[in-house]
C-alpha cells in the first residue's frame, strides 16, 4: 500500500515536471497549420518536421547554437581550470583559513547576475569585447566561480596529503601534482561541475543579450526569445518550439556522457562524509 | 661517516606553544637501520619529515651525506620515504607506481623496465604490475610502497611506521622481510614506531624521543641494560619495568611507603625512583633482597603466568611457570646490581659513580 502511494506520488512529481518539456516537443512536432487547432490534441496526428526544419533554413539558428558552445564551452573550461587552481591553493592552507576565503567568494555568488549586467556591460564596452566570445566567457567564468571552487575545493579535501608528499618525494612539481594527480582522482566532481557551469551558461538569457547584440552573436535563448514572426502580431510558435526542444539535445547529451561520473560525485560525498 | 646529521634541530608548528622538536643532535652511522622510538606526539614524524625536506625545521642543520641539506627539495635530497598509509597513486598501475619516480628523473625506459622488474621481484609483487592499488591486500600495498623507495635506490630510507597498518600476522613476517631486505642492500634506514618490540628487534641503532627531545640514541641491547632516563626504562621493555619511589641516603635505600629498604653501592642522597625490570625478579626464591606478599593478579601468558604481587603500595609483576592463586602469599627476590635508580625530579639516571 505505502508502496503504491510512493509510486503514484513519484508518477504525479514527474508528470508535473515533464508534461512542459513533452508539450513543447509535441508542439514542435505539429505541422505549422494545426499548432493552434481546437479541440486540443495531446498527440500529433501527422508527425511533421517542417518547424525544425525552419529553424534552421529560415533562420540562423545553427549560428545561434555555434555562438552557445563556444561561449558556454570556453567559459566552462575556463570556469574548471580558474576553479581547480585556486582550490588547489586553498587546499594547501589549513581548513579555517581556506573556508575563510572561501566565504569571500560566495558573496560574488549571492548577486543577482541581472544586477551586474549595466556595469559588466561597462566594463566590456571600454575593454571594446562588446560582440566578442570573450566578453562572455570572461562574465560566466567570473559568475560560476564561487560555486566552482566550492565544489572542486571540498573534492580536493578529499583526497589526502600523504598523496602530494609522496608525489614531491618522487620528484613531481606543485602543478604537476595538480593536473597529474589531484585532477585524475577528482573526476566525478569535475564532471558534475562542468555540466552545471555548461548548463548555466546555456540557459544565460540576459548578459548573452546584452554583451553580444549583433544577430549573428546571437546564443541559443537570445535567438529563440527573438524569433518573430512576419508581422509584429505573428509569433511562430512551432518555430520557437522546434528550436527549444532542440535546444535540451545538448544538455542530455553531456549529463548522458558523464552519467556515470555525475552519479559518482553526487553520492561520494555523502558516504565519505 | 654518518648518512644522516642533524645539529640543533627545532621545530615547533604554533607559534609559543610546545615544541614538537628541541635542539636534536643526532648521526645515524652509514648503512645503519637505525629505529626512532617514542610514543605519539614525541616528535619522531615530524624529525623523518623534516629529514624527507616535507617539514623545514625553525633552527639547525640537516647533513645527508655529509652535506647541508636545508635548502636542497626533497626531490633532490637522495632520499625515499615510505608513508604510513603508503599513499600509492590510485589512477596508476602498480607498475606506473613504483617507476613514476624514476620517469620523472629522466631514466630511459629500458633502465626504468628492468630496475622495476628486479625490485617487484625482490618484493615478490612481480604478478601484481598490472594491478591498481585497491585491488590489491593491505601487505602487497605496503610491498608496492617500499618497491616505490627501492626503485630509486636512494641515500636514505625514510619509513614511518610502515607496518602499523597490517594485520599483526603479516607484521610479524613482514617485520623479518624487513630487516633482511635492508641488510642485503646495506642501506641506511631510518624507521619511526611506536611499537618498543618492533624497535627493538629490527634497529642496529635505536633512539628513543619524548615530547620532542632524544631521551637515548644508542645500541638497543645497550639501551635496554643501560637506559639514561626514567622515560626509556619505562617505554623499552616487554613487560613494563616496576618502578617504586623511596629516598637515598648513606648508601641506603629506603622506599617511601617504609615497605623495604637495602644497602646499595650509591653514594648520592636524593628523593628517587628505583627500578627493576619484572624478568630480574625471582619468585618463590631468597637471593639479596627478599620480599613477600600478596598475589594480586594473574595473567596467563601460555608458557608462563605474570604475577602481580603488591608489596606496600607496589605491585611487582613477575614470570613465573607455576600458576599461584589469587590472595596467596609469595615470596621472591632480587639482586640490589639489577636496580637502576632514577632521580625523582629530572628523571635522569644514577649511577653509583656520581
Amino acid at each position: 500500500m505505502k508502496k503504491l502511494i510512493f509510486s503514484i506520488a513519484i508518477a504525479s512529481i514527474l508528470l508535473y515536471c515533464l508534461f512542459p518539456f513533452f508539450w513543447t516537443i509535441q508542439t514542435a512536432l505539429k505541422p505549422a497549420g494545426t499548432v493552434f487547432r481546437l479541440p486540443v490534441s495531446y498527440l500529433p496526428e501527422t508527425i511533421s518536421l517542417e518547424n525544425i526544419i525552419d529553424v534552421f533554413s529560415k533562420r540562423p539558428f545553427g549560428r545561434y547554437v555555434l555562438n552557445s558552445l563556444i561561449a558556454g564551452g570556453g567559459a566552462t573550461i575556463l570556469t574548471l581550470w580558474v576553479a581547480a587552481v585556486l582550490s588547489f591553493r586553498l587546499r594547501a592552507l589549513d581548513l579555517r583559513r581556506a573556508l575563510r576565503i572561501q566565504r569571500w567568494f560566495l558573496v560574488g555568488a549571492i548577486l543577482p547576475p541581472a544586477l551586474l549586467v549595466i556595469p559588466v556591460f561597462v566594463v566590456m564596452k571600454q575593454l571594446s569585447l562588446v560582440n566578442n566570445y570573450l566578453a562572455l566567457i570572461l562574465a560566466y567564468t567570473a559568475l560560476n566561480l564561487p560555486f566552482a571552487v566550492w565544489m572542486l575545493h571540498a573534492a580536493f579535501r578529499q583526497i589526502p596529503k600523504e598523496l602530494d608528499e609522496a608525489a614531491v618525494m618522487d620528484g613531481f612539481s606543485q602543478s604537476a601534482i595538480l593536473y597529474r594527480i589531484i585532477l585524475p582522482l577528482s573526476r566525478p566532481s569535475l564532471a558534475v561541475t562542468a555540466v552545471l557551469v555548461f548548463i548555466f551558461c546555456w540557459n544565460e538569457f540576459i548578459l548573452a543579450l546584452s554583451l553580444m547584440p549583433a544577430q549573428s552573436k546571437y546564443t541559443v535563448p537570445v535567438g529563440i526569445a527573438l524569433l518573430s514572426g512576419a508581422s509584429g502580431y505573428e509569433i511562430p510558435w512551432g518555430e520557437i518550439n522546434a528550436a527549444v526542444a532542440l535546444t535540451t539535445v545538448p544538455i542530455i547529451l553531456v549529463i548522458a556522457a558523464f552519467q556515470r561520473w555525475i552519479i559518482e560525485g553526487l553520492t561520494t560525498g555523502a558516504v565519505k562524509g | 661517516m654518518a648518512a644522516v646529521e642533524l645539529r640543533g634541530i627545532s621545530k615547533s608548528f604554533i607559534e609559543g606553544s610546545f615544541p614538537a622538536l628541541k635542539d636534536i643532535h643526532l648521526g645515524i652511522p652509514d648503512g645503519a637501520f637505525a629505529g626512532i622510538l617514542g610514543p605519539s606526539g614525541c616528535g619522531k614524524t615530524t624529525l623523518l619529515r623534516i629529514v624527507a625536506g616535507l617539514e623545514r625545521p625553525d633552527a639547525g642543520e640537516i647533513l645527508i651525506a655529509g652535506q647541508v641539506a636545508n635548502r636542497i627539495p626533497p626531490r633532490e635530497r637522495n632520499v625515499a620515504m615510505v608513508f604510513q598509509n603508503y599513499a600509492l597513486y590510485p589512477h596508476k598501475r602498480v607498475y606506473e607506481n613504483i617507476a613514476i619516480g624514476l620517469q620523472l628523473r629522466g631514466v630511459s625506459k629500458e633502465r626504468i623496465a628492468e630496475k622495476v622488474e628486479a625490485v617487484a621481484n625482490m618484493l615478490k609483487i612481480e604478478t601484481l604490475v598490472d594491478r591498481y592499488p585497491k585491488q590489491l591486500s593491505g601487505g602487497q600495498q605496503q610491498r608496492v610502497a617500499l618497491a616505490r623507495a627501492l626503485v630509486r635506490e636512494p641515500e636514505v630510507f625514510l619509513l614511518d611506521e610502515p607496518l602499523s597498518n597490517l594485520d599483526a600476522q603479516v607484521r610479524e613476517a613482514t617485520r623479518s622481510e624487513l630487516k633482511k631486505l635492508f641488510r642485503g642492500i646495506k642501506a641506511t634506514v631510518l624507521y619511526v614506531t611506536h611499537d618498543q618490540t618492533e624497535a627493538m628487534m629490527m634497529s642496529d641503532y635505536l633512539i628513543v624521543m619524548d615530547r620532542g627531545v632524544i631521551r637515548q640514541a644508542g645500541e638497543p641491547t645497550h639501551i635496554y641494560r643501560d637506559p639514561a632516563h626514567r622515560f626509556v626504562a619505562e617505554f623499552i621493555g616487554a613487560h613494563r619495568i616496576i618502578s617504586v619511589p623511596g629516598r637515598l641516603q648513606n648508601g641506603r635505600f629506603q622506599s617511601a611507603d617504609e615497605a623495604f629498604g637495602f644497602d646499595t653501592p650509591m653514594r648520592v642522597t636524593s628523593e628517587v625512583l628505583m627500578a627493576i625490570r619484572p624478568e630480574n625478579l625471582i619468585p618463590e626464591s631468597q637471593e639479596e633482597i627478599g620480599l613477600q606478599g600478596e598475589v594480586v593478579l594473574i595473567e596467563p601468558m601460555g608458557p608462563t603466568n605474570l604475577i602481580s604481587v603488591k608489596v606496600g603500595q607496589t605491585e611487582w609483576r613477575m614470570c613465573f611457570a607455576r600458576r599461584p592463586i589469587e590472595g596467596e602469599i609469595m615470596g621472591f627476590s632480587f639482586s640490589s646490581s639489577n636496580a637502576l635508580f632514577f632521580d625523582a625530579k629530572s628523571g635522569l639516571r644514577l649511577k653509583p659513580g656520581n
